[in-house]
């Protein structure tokens, strides 16, 4: 592999940019769909623990700063602090948790989604007050769903690209 | 490419999960408040109080109150329940949410940094309500 430098820096833009789309599909979908107003569904986070995977802890990074610029760009100063901290928080988790070997798919989709809502409310504190918490409680359970259905997303997906042979990967997975 | 593939699902993950809705639910009981018949409205901008109004006895000069700055909010608080009318920021999650009735619950206006709850009084111990 002599260019694996332009491989990385192509895969990080590809994936930045599915993030973005799934990003900007969300925001469209109405509110009226879920239980919670401003509750979403992460699906960018399906591309952010792809990267992790697939790729490496800097790819994620990146895609994740990316996210939290298209916030800022699209919805303003609070999105883009929710995105960075929710986004950051549920990075270092995923990484921490992919480590262990033994936890599945679905423990590292579960703590991130968490982590991801934990670093949100933790910013909304910061901007309001306790009341917030409140919210914690459907978010946290949301998690669990979320969580799940990313690492559905991620467990489908992940060795049907890595079997088109283009992609270049990381060997432990 | 004889790789030891990771499970979709483990016993660990359980524990994970535990864990989250464990966390969810202390979130919830730290908020709720054991008394919801005597209900005020505590408006917050930025985390001071702004704002307190007893719903009973409701005191009727203040259904309609206004919240300046960057981002206008109008809070309608009647008898029973709490709402936000309008609101000028750009995502209106604060109108969606629609009304509150309860004690712990909330209405919060991240934009204009502005939160409405509904609190139960006998949280706070005071002795008389002034105002």
């Amino acid at each position: 592999m002599k260019s694996k430098s332009t491989l990385r820096l192509t895969q990080t833009a590809l994936l930045s940019a599915v993030a973005l789309v799934l990003s900007y599909i969300e925001m469209s979908l109405p509110d009226l769909l879920f239980v919670l107003p401003g509750m979403k569904l992460g699906l960018s986070n399906i591309v952010t623990m792809f990267a992790l995977t697939s790729m490496s802890f800097p790819c994620a990074l990146v895609v994740c700063l990316v996210k939290a610029v298209f916030a800022l760009l699209m919805r303003g100063f609070t999105a883009f602090m929710m995105s960075l901290c929710g986004g950051l928080l549920s990075l270092v988790a995923m990484y921490l948790l992919i480590k262990f070997k033994k936890i599945g798919f679905v423990g590292i989709g579960v703590g991130g989604a968490f982590c991801h809502n934990l670093g949100q409310i933790l910013v909304a504190y910061f901007f309001t007050d306790s009341t917030v918490f409140a919210y914690f409680f459907v978010l946290g359970f949301a998690s669990v769903i979320t969580g799940t259905v990313t690492a559905l997303a991620v467990y489908i997906i992940l060795p049907k690209v890595l079997k088109l042979g283009l992609y270049q990967t990381r060997e432990e997975t | 490419m004889k790789k030891s593939r990771r499970q979709f699902f483990s016993m660990f993950d359980i524990v994970i999960i535990l864990v989250a809705i464990v966390a969810s639910v202390i979130a919830l009981v730290s908020q709720l408040n054991s008394n919801s018949s005597n209900l005020s409205c505590v408006v917050r901008v930025e985390g001071e109080v702004v704002r307190t109004v007893e719903l009973n006895p409701f005191d009727d000069e203040l259904t309609l109150y206004e919240v300046k700055g960057e981002f206008p909010v109008t809070i309608v608080i009647e008898s029973d329940s709490v709402y936000v009318k309008s609101a000028s920021c750009p995502d209106k999650l604060c109108e969606h949410t629609g009304e509150i009735t309860r004690a712990g619950q909330s209405i919060v206006c991240l934009p204009a940094k502005v939160s409405v709850t509904l609190e139960g009084k006998s949280k706070n111990d005071l002795d008389a309500v002034v105002g």
